[in-house]
């Protein structure tokens, strides 16, 4: 990846850190996962590989098949 | 003129009758006509309006307007104007028509106030919408669009199965909101409509066909069918609690399946099933907000799909591919195209200044606030896959990545004209979230551009696009398909033809050759009786001197024992 890119995007995490952080008072919803600075950082990331992971899964084992399966062209 | 009501539906209704009779020339520019003054018709007419008629026994309700009808009258009116402009170089008139009429109807069941209109209007578009998918011309969509009409009319079956029964409860044709303690007849209607918001297990005709629709006629497909369910979810089945169960599951469902699809329409399709699962949950929540919410990203979906599916039509024009296997390194040949369907793309993967940021936060925040936390992070999830998947896989694979060596046709200026006039309201809206939420059926204090949710969304968006770029390999595109749930009818289809179609046929024709023979064999019988007692002879034909002498033999013997039986029995009578 170019060397902006990478700069960019740490930038940004940085920021949304920050500004989670210092402006916590914010919500006043009170949920218990937004109190935590880097939480969708974390949900992101796992939740992408795992759904990446978990639907390659399924494909390999039951679902994928041959293109000319259903015999339709 | 405050007492002239057209209803908007006609007005398409018309213009799709007209159109063959007007000079090929004008066709295209009148169905541009036709959808932009129903546009207008739907944006003045003021709220509050009625149309009834009487029809035996029945009120029926022709035409209601109020806050929501005229919401997604709107964008209905509009994305037929806009697929007016993308589809404008079509030269097959029965195309615009049909687009025209699934229009129509779509807008019939929008404004209608009873149920029956609403029916009418909700057949109108399935076989409408059918010839959209036929007009492909091609074996796959053929067949995709036979198995497409017949789950629609089954759908619709049902549908008027509960009618019929809610008709017969609640003595009136009027469309209210019906209740889960209201019986059979309310879930029936219910399953009707689920059918058509493609929620699964009922889906797999949208998945099945909207791949191999034409390239404009998919961009109607995905703006009217699944959203006029939704619309008449809100109308009658809000706060309906499994339809918060339903939807949270589709919106990862068609997450999933889009991830293992090769064909970037198909890809769109499941990603059609993903986002209205938003809209279903949203309904099933019920809160003003949640119904606010569902509405306004069924005004932003139509918005943002159709512009997706534009995109992934030019692409199909250009190349004529429209597998990942087959594409690749095409941003510097179709750049125009890559620029309007990334603004797309952006939009449903939620980034701010676009229009999916402002809409699928409400659906988000109000499951947050009632409390379902498990349908909240199910659609976080979705967002995370929706992203990976609409937004980095898709142009990735398409755009970038191998160097195919593709060298696409000229597109058709109006394709880039429609798509540049969807993605203008697709940032708007976004920049001024204001505009869409004056629209919604209930007063709107929310706020999309809350730090919060910025912080969120930031965070989610950055991470999945790491988590995008370390398993991009693994993501690589296979030429493969994944069965879903039409597993059942199509595979089955083979052995259920042998059984019920193949097998009474061969009966049929086996009896069919019996019958011949035993008929043969009773005309020869008829043409010379005496055949079967004389097996040894030569001759075939019946002559009477052949056989007389053997006949007077036979009924000489049977004179002489009669008259023997007679005498004897007069002589000794006991």
């Amino acid at each position: 990846m170019k060397k902006w890119w990478i700069v960019g995007l740490v930038a940004l995490t940085i920021l949304s850190l920050a500004a989670g952080i210092l402006f916590i008072e914010d919500h006043g919803s009170g949920h218990w996962w937004a109190r935590i600075p880097g939480f969708f950082i974390l949900f992101a990331f796992a939740g992408g590989i795992l759904l990446v992971v978990f639907s390659k899964y399924l494909g390999r084992k039951f679902l994928s098949k041959d293109e000319g399966y259903y015999k339709d062209d | 003129m405050t007492d002239v009501m057209v209803p908007p539906a006609l007005l398409l209704f018309l213009g799709a009758v007209c159109l063959p009779f007007l000079p090929r020339k004008i066709r295209p520019w009148a169905f541009m006509f036709f959808a932009l003054t129903t546009l207008f018709l739907v944006w003045f007419l003021p709220e509050g309006k009625i149309l009834t008629a009487r029809v035996m026994d029945y009120t029926l309700i022709l035409c209601r307007t109020d806050s929501l009808s005229r919401l997604f009258g709107i964008i209905f009116a509009f994305i037929a104007f806009a697929g007016s402009i993308y589809s404008f170089h079509i030269k097959e008139t029965a195309q615009h028509s049909a687009a025209l009429l699934y229009a129509a109807g779509a807008l019939g069941v929008t404004y209608a106030g009873d149920f029956f209109t609403l029916f009418i209007c909700w057949e109108l578009m399935a076989v409408a919408s059918t010839y959209l998918i036929w007009s492909r011309r091609n074996r796959a969509a053929r067949r995709s669009g036979f198995r497409y009409l017949i789950f629609h009319v089954f759908g619709g079956g049902i549908l008027f199965m509960g009618l019929l029964l809610h008709i017969a409860e609640a003595k009136s044709l009027a469309i209210t909101s019906i209740s889960p303690d209201s019986g059979l007849s309310s879930w029936l209607m219910l399953l009707g409509v689920l059918i058509n918001a493609a929620v699964p297990p009922l889906h797999a005709w949208l998945s099945d066909a909207y791949p191999k629709a034409t390239i404009t006629g998919a961009v109607f497909l995905s703006a009217f069918t699944t959203k006029t369910a939704v619309y008449v979810l809100i109308r009658s089945f809000s706060g309906w609690e499994i339809l918060i169960v339903l939807g949270a599951i589709m919106t990862v469902y068609g997450v999933v399946f889009a991830i293992l699809a090769n064909d970037i329409r198909g890809i769109l399709a499941y990603h059609i099933i993903s986002q209205v699962g938003y809209m279903v949950a949203g309904v099933g929540i019920g809160t003003e907000l949640a119904l606010n919410g569902s509405s306004a990203h069924a005004f932003s979906h139509i918005l943002y799909k159709a512009l997706l599916f534009m995109g992934a039509g030019t692409v199909l024009y250009a190349t004529g591919k429209s597998k990942l296997t087959e594409l690749g390194g095409l941003h510097k040949s179709m750049r125009p195209a890559l620029i309007l369907y990334m603004i797309a793309a952006f939009s449903i993967s939620g980034f701010p200044l676009f229009n999916g940021f402002i809409s699928k936060s409400m659906v988000i925040s109000a499951a947050g606030e009632s409390h379902y936390y498990l349908g909240m992070f199910l659609m976080f999830l979705a967002s995370v896959g929706t992203f990976l998947s609409v937004g980095l896989k898709l142009p990735y694979f398409t755009w970038f990545a191998d160097e195919k060596k593709l060298e696409p046709k000229p597109l058709p200026r109006n394709m880039l004209w429609g798509m540049g006039l969807v993605a203008f309201f697709c940032i708007l809206h976004g920049i001024r979230p204001t505009l869409l939420y004056g629209l919604l059926p209930f007063q709107s204090h929310f706020n999309p551009y809350s730090v919060s949710h910025l912080v969120e969304t930031t965070q989610i968006l950055v991470f999945t696009f790491i988590a995008f770029w370390i398993t991009r390999r693994k993501l690589a595109p296979k030429a493969e398909i994944a069965l879903d749930v039409d597993w059942l009818y199509r595979k089955s289809a083979d052995a259920l033809r042998r059984v019920f179609i193949d097998g009474p046929a061969g009966l049929f024709s086996i009896t069919d050759n019996w019958i011949g023979i035993l008929v043969r064999k009773g005309v020869d019988f008829a043409a010379n009786p005496m055949k079967p007692f004389i097996p040894l002879s030569e001759d075939e034909d019946y002559a009477p001197d052949r056989y007389r002498p053997g006949i007077q033999v036979l009924l000489s013997l049977l004179l002489l024992v009669f008259i023997f039986l007679v005498v004897f029995g007069l002589f000794f009578p006991n």
